[in-house]
């Protein structure tokens, strides 16, 4: 399957860990649909960056789409 | 909805059926569309719309006697339209435009005896049908008894024109016929089936017992023969009359030629009667507009004022009305047929879905129907076979079921009997948007009837679960209710006393049993303190709530308060059985909000005056368009030091959560002397949002209480993003199914939230 | 809806052909993917060294999946040269046929087995593409057969300018029948719908949205009637297993 990439220059970083976030493939899913995008997340700890015009564009599109069975 | 249940409902409604004129003309010649033509100036256009239905335009167009004209609607407003003038000057001034298609030419040999204008139309309707037919007169000339109208009437043209047109569908044409009995015998025996045309023939002299022919058919005593047109015992020799027959007798003929029932499903030929409603009331007298100059007749200006003068008869009532239909471009009977298919389909889209989830459910439409077509119940019941099937999509109610559920929860849920009281007589039951909107009104109204009622009034806080209903979320909503019956019921089944006319109206529907008034009928009858202490600056436009649309006492009883208190209350002219909804009724403002928001608009603007609710999300939405907006209770019960009732605005979703749990606090305290549950840790963050990015966490459904989570996890665990920038801090959480975001920055004297986003697709777990 | 257009139509874009599709779905042009592949030849279980026919094998993708994953003997069929020569890169161990389903050009009973995905409805002869296929399997043979499918057939969608799968998706009944009626009895029939949904959220998460993808291939207007038509039709997508009749008649 393919990964959409959704990589951008960031100034977040990982207050727990200190460090920039980096590129991270990651599985995200809903309503059975599984998908694999690239973030930016931390290396250290885990943590995901969601940005906003994701949540609210594509991602929001997308859960629209699985909704309606 | 099954197949049937369908057919019975669309039937209903009644916006397709035939305009009064179209029913009245005996071959239902579309003169709306004609009328609509001429007034653009598009005569050929015009004539279009006369080719498609009428036999020999240039005759009948000049000379019909004009049956419709008694029924059009403009003359209940001024004068008919001149409908005979207009054709004439159409038919006068085109050619032929439309040349009706022929059928492939079948078996079945037709005669039809006599050329008067009932034969010819049953010649030219026949030939049509691809019949070889032939047209038999004993005359030299066709026509019958229009034959000697002057040439100032009906130019001469028209006749070779007629047969042109017949010759060119394959009529035979065969004049100065020599026919006695033994001829006409002959040609009935050489012919499938035959017309006679009793203008031209003696009906004495055929060799048949016609006695009176069957009028439905025109069917004579002998198989495949019939007979029409002439003049008509003591009412004379009519025109289009000779047209109804000659066609009616082609239908026979021809379903007699294809064996099949001559009278079935005829009840629409001829001049017929029809369902169709038109509202005169809002367009304006005309009188008929004559040509200034009689001898030259119309000028093409003339003709399009005259025809302009047409009404356009449809129905459209409640779509005038509602924002929703019109919003979707449908009509009640358009409006099913679409919700039917994405039923029968199975498989929802994203707007059909939308589209069911945007009714407001308000019965306005039923309510102006001349056959109360019953829209929100057909919309109720399929989103309660969409939830029961598995196809309703989860976001569009989830935040309201969400603040159902925080209304239920032990933060705001209450009920006790009146302090110092073990038993109570009456139940106060405020509802659970009059405390998220209002809780100052609530405890002053609650004082009141404590003080004024005997037997002791119980206080009950928490929601009768319309938004369940709403939703289509049945068993949740049967479950709401009954919890809140048997709560009743464990308080000695007291009168309970609604605030809100949702409520009211949930109970009385399926709460039957309960006995129940409404705070404004139990007010009315109280002795209150007089004239109000506040008063509007002005009159004030009353906003009925649409759940109030069917309790004529309880509106009554509105008015009759307004009254004592002195208040200026001016009517709108959709106010009482009409009111719209504002937007929250089925969730409207939920599944569509910008729709919400036109609701709001609209009712707002049903008045340019400040207004007076009784219903707390009316207030609220209709504060929101930016109308002063005063709910009744700021006057009934005035805030000492209050601010201007008319001035309030929308609370928003997240003041409301906390209104209603600081309620049940204040009140559990003040009057009963407990102590509510200590506050979760998360609630003592202090938020500081300006208005901007308080409006779009509110549009994005996001809650005080949500911020408040993210940042107390974020802040107690040391996960969050920083940016070294601006030392801005982003954090996320997930209470249940959707991950909230906030951007914030901490300041000495709180938080300052400076975004909030959310979605539901999950990520996988954070390791730690 | 009907496009009434004013100008002569371009030539029909043949949907797999096109490059987008190809990077979407990790080279393959259908819902699911390899991964489906591998779940229906796992469930047939075929030997190594076994005949397989990969009908309208495309880039040859599939053929690679075959080869290196189940070590099965590959053929492949693909009207389109162009593909042909793609799938000789993709796959240089598989025997490579230009021709159409409706005339398979191999001799009676040489394969094992059948995978046909997402390409059957582009086929315009149901009946005769059947046949072939029967024809071509050795007795007690397996087919894989993977395709939309029209759940309302008075609802197909409008989609005249583009030529793909789903502008000629039948109903399922159709496709049973025309199994039965060629031969095949049917061993396991899976409604996978849920690709669909997969396939149109990558879609989404590429382009933006489902009308920007379809502006790939035409004009803005024939764009929007496509998602409006393609929203309303309701399209399934199914996946069967079918077997040849061990005694040949």
């Amino acid at each position: 399957m393919s990964t959409f990439s959704f990589l951008e220059a960031t100034a977040w970083q990982c207050n727990q860990c200190h460090q920039p976030l980096q590129a991270a493939k990651v599985m995200v899913t809903y309503l059975g649909g599984s998908f694999n995008v690239e973030l930016m997340a931390c290396a250290g700890c885990g943590f995901i960056l969601v940005p906003e015009s994701l949540a609210m564009g594509k991602m929001l599109a997308v859960e629209q789409l699985l909704e309606d069975k | 909805m099954e197949q049937l249940q369908l057919r019975d409902l669309e039937a209903r409604c009644i916006q397709e059926e035939q305009p009064f004129c179209t029913a009245a003309c005996p071959i239902h010649v579309d003169v709306r569309a004609f009328m609509t033509s001429l007034a653009q100036g598009d005569l050929r256009g015009a004539r279009r719309v006369l080719d498609r239905t009428m036999p020999f335009p240039e005759i009948v167009g000049r000379l019909c006697d004009q049956p419709c004209r008694p029924f059009c609607k403009r003359g209940e407003i001024g004068d008919p339209l001149a409908i005979g003038r207009l054709e004439q000057f159409c038919v006068s001034n085109t050619p032929t435009i439309l040349k009706l298609p022929q059928l492939p030419a079948k078996g079945g040999k037709v005669v039809v005896i006599g050329a008067g204008l009932s034969g010819m139309t049953a010649a030219l309707d026949l030939a049509r049908k691809g019949r070889p037919t032939t047209l038999v007169s004993p005359l030299p000339s066709i026509g019958g008894s229009l034959r000697c109208s002057p040439d100032s009437v009906l130019p001469q043209t028209v006749w070779s024109q007629a047969v042109v047109l017949m010759e060119g569908y394959g009529v035979s044409l065969c004049t100065s016929a020599p026919l006695d009995q033994e001829s006409i015998e002959a040609l009935i025996g050489s012919h499938d089936a035959v017309y006679f045309d009793w203008d031209e023939i003696d009906p004495a002299q055929v060799p048949l017992r016609v006695g009176t022919p069957d009028p439905l058919t025109l069917a004579l005593d002998r198989d495949g023969c019939f007979g029409g047109g002439g003049s008509r015992p003591g009412r004379g020799y009519s025109v289009i009359q000779q047209v109804e027959q000659g066609r009616r007798a082609a239908l026979s003929i021809e379903r007699a030629l294809q064996k099949v029932s001559l009278t079935a499903q005829r009840d629409k030929e001829g001049s017929c009667a029809t369902r169709m409603v038109t509202v005169t009331k809002y367009f304006a007298p005309a009188a008929e507009i004559l040509p200034a100059d009689p001898t030259s007749g119309y000028t093409a200006a003339e003709v399009r004022s005259e025809a302009g003068r047409c009404l356009r008869c449809e129905c459209m009532e409640c779509v005038k009305q509602c924002v929703y239909l019109r919003e979707y471009k449908e009509y009640p009977k358009t409006l099913i047929r679409k919700i039917y298919n994405n039923q029968a389909i199975v498989q929802g889209t994203r707007n059909a879905n939308k589209m069911i989830n945007a009714c407001s459910l308000c019965g306005q439409c039923t309510q102006i129907c001349p056959n109360d077509f019953p829209v929100a119940s057909v919309v109720r019941t399929t989103r309660q076979g969409m939830v029961a099937s598995h196809h309703m999509p989860p976001s569009p109610h989830d935040f309201a079921l969400e603040d159902m559920r925080f209304s239920l929860s032990k933060l705001c849920r209450l009920s006790r009997h009146q302090p110092g009281t073990s038993g109570s007589r009456y139940l106060f039951y405020p509802g659970c948007q009059l405390a998220g909107s209002a809780p100052e009104a609530v405890k002053r109204s609650y004082a009141f009837l404590s003080q004024h009622l005997q037997g002791g009034v119980g206080l009950m806080l928490g929601c009768c679960g319309i938004p369940a209903h709403w939703a289509g979320q049945e068993e949740l909503f049967r479950q709401t209710l009954d919890d809140l019956i048997l709560e009743v019921r464990r308080m000695g089944n007291p009168t309970l006393i609604t605030a809100c006319t949702s409520c009211l109206a949930v109970f009385k529907e399926f709460a039957g049993g309960l006995a129940m008034t409404s705070l404004w009928e139990l007010l009315d009858g109280l002795q209150l303190p007089t004239p109000s202490l506040i008063q509007p600056p002005g009159p004030l436009t009353l906003h009925d709530p649409c759940t109030a649309r069917h309790q004529n006492e309880l509106r009554r009883s509105v008015r009759n308060l307004c009254a004592k208190l002195g208040l200026d209350i001016v009517e709108n002219e959709c106010s009482n059985e009409l009111a719209d909804c504002c937007g929250y009724g089925g969730l409207m403002q939920m599944a569509n909000p910008p729709l919400g928001r036109k609701a709001a608009t609209v009712k707002a603007e049903r008045s340019l005056l400040d207004g007076l609710a009784y219903c707390a999300m009316c207030r609220d939405n209709l504060a929101a368009t930016g109308r002063p907006v005063a709910h009744l209770l700021d006057y009934l019960f005035p805030q000492t030091a209050g601010g201007d009732p008319l001035a309030r605005a929308n609370p928003g979703f997240s003041q409301r959560h906390e209104n209603r749990a600081r309620l049940k606090a204040d009140l559990l305290a003040s009057l009963w002397q407990e102590h509510a549950a200590p506050v979760p840790e998360y609630k003592k963050i202090r938020l500081i949002l300006s208005q901007e990015v308080e409006d779009l966490l509110n549009g994005r459904h996001i809650l005080a209480e949500d911020l408040q989570r993210v940042i107390h996890r974020a802040e107690t665990t040391g996960s969050y993003l920083v940016n070294p920038a601006n030392q801005h801090r982003l954090a996320c959480f997930k209470p249940v199914r959707v991950t909230y975001w906030v951007e914030y920055e901490p300041t000495g004297r709180g938080y300052r939230i400076h975004t909030g986003y959310s979605h539901r697709m999950q990520l996988p777990e954070v390791k730690p | 809806m009907q496009a009434t257009s004013l100008h002569p139509p371009a030539p029909a874009v043949t949907l797999y052909e096109q490059e987008q599709l190809f990077e979407l779905t990790g080279g393959t042009l259908r819902p699911g993917g390899l991964a489906l592949t591998a779940e229906l030849l796992s469930f047939c279980n075929l030997a190594p060294g076994s005949a397989v026919l990969d009908l309208g094998c495309g880039p040859g993708h599939t053929l690679n999946l075959l080869a290196s994953n189940f070590g099965l003997r590959t053929t492949g069929l693909d009207p389109a040269a162009v593909m042909l020569e793609k799938a000789a890169k993709q796959a240089p161990t598989a025997a490579l046929v230009q021709g159409s389903a409706t005339a398979i050009p191999c001799g009676d009973q040489c394969f094992d087995a059948i995978v046909c995905e997402c390409v059957l409805s582009l086929t315009n002869d149901l009946p005769t593409s059947l046949r072939e296929m029967h024809r071509v399997l050795r007795p007690g043979g397996l087919l894989m057969l993977t395709d939309i499918y029209c759940r309302r057939p008075d609802r197909r969608p409008d989609l005249a300018e583009l030529r793909s799968c789903i502008s000629s998706a039948l109903p399922l009944e159709s496709i049973t029948a025309g199994l039965a009626g060629a031969g095949f009895s049917l061993v396991s029939l899976r409604q996978r719908s849920d690709l669909l949904k997969q396939l149109a959220g990558q879609i989404i998460f590429s382009y933006g949205s489902l009308e920007k993808f379809w502006q790939l291939f035409m004009d803005a207007e024939a764009a929007r009637r496509a998602c409006c038509s393609l929203a309303t039709a309701p399209l399934g997508y199914y996946a069967l297993i079918a077997q040849k009749g061990l005694r040949h008649g």
